[in-house]
């Protein structure tokens, strides 16, 4: 990239520095490494990037984007403010909601503030509150919703049309749309007028020890999915890409990138397969990544992922629609990263990831409020992760810039690093068969197990500093805590009710009708059956539960171990 | 070695309704290095815990909770544990919990609750000094 003159220079003053350094510190080597163990010198120079081309580095909003999908970052529209906060029954999840949007909650362009909801862990698994397995989950961290009733109060006053909508719901995200889609149509608005995400992370599997579709079963039904929604339902995002979900389990930037690009991978050649055109449905698909603590890192990881999926579209699917080429990063900052210890800490680690995702080129963030290492956040913390950002952007100057990191040759060169091993990583996943083979074998959940004991020994042993947990500890305070009572009770109770007062028979046979559907998915013998089915059975007062088990029965169902 | 002459034999579990394993695997790895004997499993139903804890004969039983349902999973199972006479097994926990919590489980029969970010040194060297 630079003129053979420079580059003259370059090692002309490489010397220099090189010979003050060996007189300051008597030759000794101080070895560091990013968070994700990738080894960094002390200084970096113009020799560390030469071997870019200015073409590959471009400008934000050209291709391949890794400066930023749009030609401003955030000068014309900041970004969106995405904070989670469900629990509780749906009306108690709608209440906190409203208050945190009071406090400035911005949306995305001319509109109205994104609603983030989500269920607890057993319902995001498809068991109604009554189910005795969900026996101390209902309302837990995430809001208990069963039936299109509870969705009708969750969203009662909210304008579906005006407002982005994000279903936190996992494997039952299509249920979910399928609520939404009723629950919107009571209210006059048809589903190509809604807008927002499906927490749709089908192959979570392989990360995480949690039963989900069985990975051929996953394929079908979401290949379905996505067919329904680009014809239905447009504006909505069909599946949500959490990298942020392999780095809490302990992978590193490079396996974060790899193992979630193998999936992608999966899914698009499955859609191809039914006629879909890449050019439409990539550009429904999202990243969610976490903010870890390493700052360059984080900068860099994110700038590389947006160059690999240009590359990925444009190279290997062909796109040629700009908007397929074009990846939004929702940024949440990493939870794993915070301590239980001195828990106020976690504010300034949440500062930093923040900060990091900004100058990555952000376009939703969450900041993880400080007390979630310890218990549900209260207000005041939801609130405080909401002014870290209002901060961030009307105080600092960090925003003022797009890319403002860009040229710097530690910078740059971490970025390139960060893909070239993802890249090679990703290579040897194909080597060995691609996402359905590694998925089965078990392998992805080893990679990320053996980071994680790795981590924790480092941790255990000192070696990884965290500050307050293993270094410059002391005693314990007691936290604020927040709880709503009873909302187990109310919920059964209100399922009960619910039950008896349907048309049953209707609701079975809408249920029958939502079996054959996917049995003829399934099999390959139709496509795009399982939404409208679905959305049947929600108009015939079906619960979550009800329809869940059939898709667990047809798309199979379990832990791979 | 426990009293009977073999390794210390615990039994770590946890919901399968809870995603979050990496506090359990790291446990799980760190009391092997130090030569006891592991039983991993996940559960629906906080009887199945019981169940395989009677069936392996365990020492130790550890539960991990990350998402709030911990009172009432580890009341049933302390009961189940009682029912089945299985008084010398020794009960811990770890994961996110609330402070007010932690007396409630100790009550119930939990020898010990660790917090996030306990150092598994601790843990080993508390279930040698008890089972050791």
């Amino acid at each position: 990239m630079f003129s053979k003159e420079l580059m003259k220079e370059v090692k002309e003053l490489d010397q220099k520095w090189l010979e003050e350094y060996k007189k300051y510190y008597d030759g000794k080597e101080f070895k560091k490494t990013t968070y994700s163990g990738i080894p960094v010198k002390t200084v970096y120079t113009p020799e560390d990037i030469a071997h870019l081309n200015y073409k590959d580095m471009a400008m934000p909003g050209i291709y391949p984007y890794f400066r930023g999908v749009y030609p401003l970052t955030y000068q014309a529209q900041p970004w969106v403010n995405q904070q989670a906060t469900a629990f509780g029954l749906p009306e108690q999840t709608k209440e906190r909601y409203s208050k945190l949007s009071q406090e400035g909650l911005a949306g995305y362009e001319g509109r109205e503030p994104v609603f983030f909801m989500g269920s607890d862990m057993s319902h995001t698994l498809g068991y109604d509150s009554d189910n005795p397995i969900a026996k101390g989950w209902v309302g837990m961290t995430g809001a208990a919703i069963d039936t299109i009733q509870d969705y009708e109060m969750l969203f009662d006053g909210v304008a579906l049309d005006k407002r982005n909508i994000t279903l936190g719901m996992f494997d039952t995200c299509h249920i979910a749309l399928a609520n939404l889609i009723v629950a919107a149509e009571r209210q006059g608005i048809s589903p190509d007028k809604l807008h927002g995400l499906t927490l749709n992370m089908f192959y979570r599997q392989m990360y995480m020890e949690i039963p989900t579709f069985s990975p051929r079963g996953a394929l079908r039904i979401n290949r379905d999915f996505i067919k329904y929604c680009s014809e239905h339902v447009p504006h909505f995002n069909t599946v949500n890409w959490a990298t942020y979900d392999v780095t809490e389990c302990g992978g590193n930037a490079i396996q974060e990138i790899a193992f979630i690009f193998a999936a992608i991978i999966a899914i698009t050649d499955e859609c191809i397969k039914i006629g879909l055109n890449p050019d439409k449905y990539l550009s429904r698909f999202a990243f969610h990544v976490a903010a870890h603590i390493d700052f360059f890192e984080v900068v860099a990881k994110m700038r590389a992922m947006r160059r690999m999926w240009a590359k990925l579209t444009k190279e290997r699917y062909g796109c040629t629609n700009p908007r397929a080429s074009k990846i939004n990063i929702n940024i949440k900052t990493a939870g794993v990263s915070y301590t239980r210890q001195q828990p106020l800490n976690n504010l300034i680690r949440g500062t930093i990831e923040t900060m990091a995702a900004i100058m990555g080129g952000v376009t939703s963030l969450w900041t993880t409020a400080y007390d979630e290492a310890l218990a549900i956040p209260t207000e005041q913390s939801a609130i405080l992760g909401l002014r870290t950002q209002q901060i961030l952007l009307y105080e600092s100057g960090v925003a003022s810039v797009s890319d403002p990191l860009a040229g710097s040759y530690y910078v740059e060169w971490l970025t390139d690093k960060i893909e070239d091993e993802a890249t090679k990583l990703l290579k040897r996943i194909e080597e060995m068969g691609g996402w359905m083979k590694c998925m089965e074998a078990g392998w992805f959940k080893k990679e990320v197990n053996r980071e994680a004991i790795a981590w924790r020994r480092g941790v255990d042993s000192g070696e990884r500093v965290m500050v307050g947990m293993n270094k410059f500890t002391k005693e314990q305070e007691p936290v604020p805590v927040f709880e709503y009572p009873d909302v187990e009770k109310i919920s059964i109770e209100r399922l009960k009710k619910f039950k008896a007062q349907r048309d049953t028979k209707k609701t079975m046979a809408s249920i029958a009708a939502l079996k054959k559907a996917c049995v003829d998915v399934n099999e390959d013998r139709a496509v795009g059956l399982v939404m409208p089915a679905l959305i049947e059975c929600v108009r015939a007062n079906a619960t979550l539960q009800e329809m869940m088990d059939v898709l667990k029965e047809v798309f199979g169902w379990g832990l791979i171990d | 070695m426990s009293p009977k002459g073999k390794p210390i034999k615990v039994l770590l579990s946890r919901s399968e309704l809870d995603c979050h394993q990496r506090g359990l695997i790291t446990i799980a790895a760190a009391l092997r290095d130090a030569g006891m004997e592991v039983v991993y499993t996940r559960f629906l139903l906080p009887e199945e815990v019981v169940k395989t804890a009677v069936e392996e004969d365990v020492d130790v039983i550890g539960l991990s909770f990350l998402a709030w349902s911990h009172l009432g999973i580890v009341s049933e199972i302390m009961d189940g544990l009682k029912a089945r006479k299985m008084n010398n097994v020794l009960v811990i926990v770890g994961g996110i919990m609330r402070d007010d919590h932690i007396p409630k489980m100790l009550e119930m029969g939990v020898a010990r609750v660790f917090g996030a970010g306990t150092n598994t040194a601790d843990v080993v060297e508390y279930l040698r000094k008890q089972k050791g």
